[in-house]
């Protein structure tokens, strides 16, 4: 399958998935992501899944230690737009993504990770 | 075995009759099992029989999870195997999806621990057999040592 888009806009990386990565191209993904966020100085990471139809435990593990990884860098992650029907999976799976923040829509994202920053980001300016 | 005596719902009665074999079913679909875009491959096999047979939203994600899940034990533990797609007949007073995983890898040794959710060989979550055993309405495995694996997840329509 093709390579996933990564967006930058303002701090913020936007990962929008749109179909089903194979476990390559999840791999490949997560290494761009990181570069870019390292490259950009980016505060702020937003991995669109509202196209996601399952993820399944291999694919909930890679976005969970891309979180950790961004976090280490600096920046804040939010998951945005799970299915219902997926989250509600991954709780039966049994899977817990400690650290990952997660949103609605885009704009809940974008306002949780900014606000994630709270005073320390301004008093960084 | 599993008792299942305190659930003898109308689940309960048909996970009996898949057990001893007493669902007449026709096979639709074998897929190989060998690399990680196999595991793609099945996913997409499955939902496509699912959606034609009408399941809801919530049954076709369980069950595909569990699809990933037990295709990437194929190539992950065995190297190689195979998911084979059996339906009731069409039109049948039970709609039900059933999907077989057979492998001839290494085999598991003990297969109570390996149902443990976190247990895992390869340094992974472990939450492929345990949650994929939640996720179904039915589910069957065996395994002999040396000799391979063979997992089998059932969903059916609740009326
Ligand atoms: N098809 C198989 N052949 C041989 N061993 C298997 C097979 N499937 C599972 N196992 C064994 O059972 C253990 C548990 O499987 P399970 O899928 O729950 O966890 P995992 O594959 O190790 O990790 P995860 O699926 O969370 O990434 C595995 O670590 C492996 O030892
Ligand atoms: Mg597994």
């Amino acid at each position: 399958m093709s390579d996933i888009a990564i967006l930058t806009i303002g701090g913020t990386v936007i990962v929008p998935i749109q179909s089903e990565p194979d476990d390559a191209s999840a791999r490949r993904m997560r290494g761009r992501i990181l570069e870019r966020i390292e490259k950009t100085g980016a505060r702020a990471l937003i991995i669109d899944v509202s196209a996601m139809e399952i993820i399944d435990s291999f694919m909930s593990r890679l976005l969970a230690e891309t979180a950790r990884m961004a976090r280490v860098m600096g920046a804040e992650t939010a998951l945005v737009g799970m299915k219902k029907e997926v989250a509600l999976t991954l709780i039966h799976l049994g899977v817990r993504m400690d650290g990952v923040r997660t949103a609605l829509s885009l704009e809940d994202g974008m306002a949780l990770v900014s606000r994630g920053k709270g005073g320390d980001h301004d008093s960084r300016r | 075995m599993i008792p299942v005596a305190e659930d003898f719902g109308r689940d309960g009665r048909i996970r009996e009759d898949l057990r001893l074999g007493r669902i007449c079913l026709s096979r639709r679909l074998a897929v190989p099992v060998s690399t990680f875009e196999d595991i793609i491959l099945a996913r997409q096999r499955v939902k496509r029989l699912m959606v034609e047979m009408d399941f809801c939203t919530l049954a076709r994600t369980r069950v595909i999870t569990a699809v990933s899940e037990l295709t990437r034990n194929i190539v992950v533990h065995a190297g190689s195997g195979e998911m084979t797609v059996f339906q009731s007949a069409p039109g049948s007073r039970l709609p039900l999806i059933l999907c077989e995983f057979t492998d001839q890898g290494p085999g598991i040794a003990d297969i109570f621990l390996a149902l443990r959710a976190g247990y895992s060989t390869s340094d992974s979550m472990g939450l492929g057999l345990s949650g994929s055993r939640k996720l179904c309405k039915y589910f069957h495995i065996e395994s002999t040592l040396g000799k391979g694996t063979r997992v089998i997840i059932a969903e059916w329509k609740t009326s």
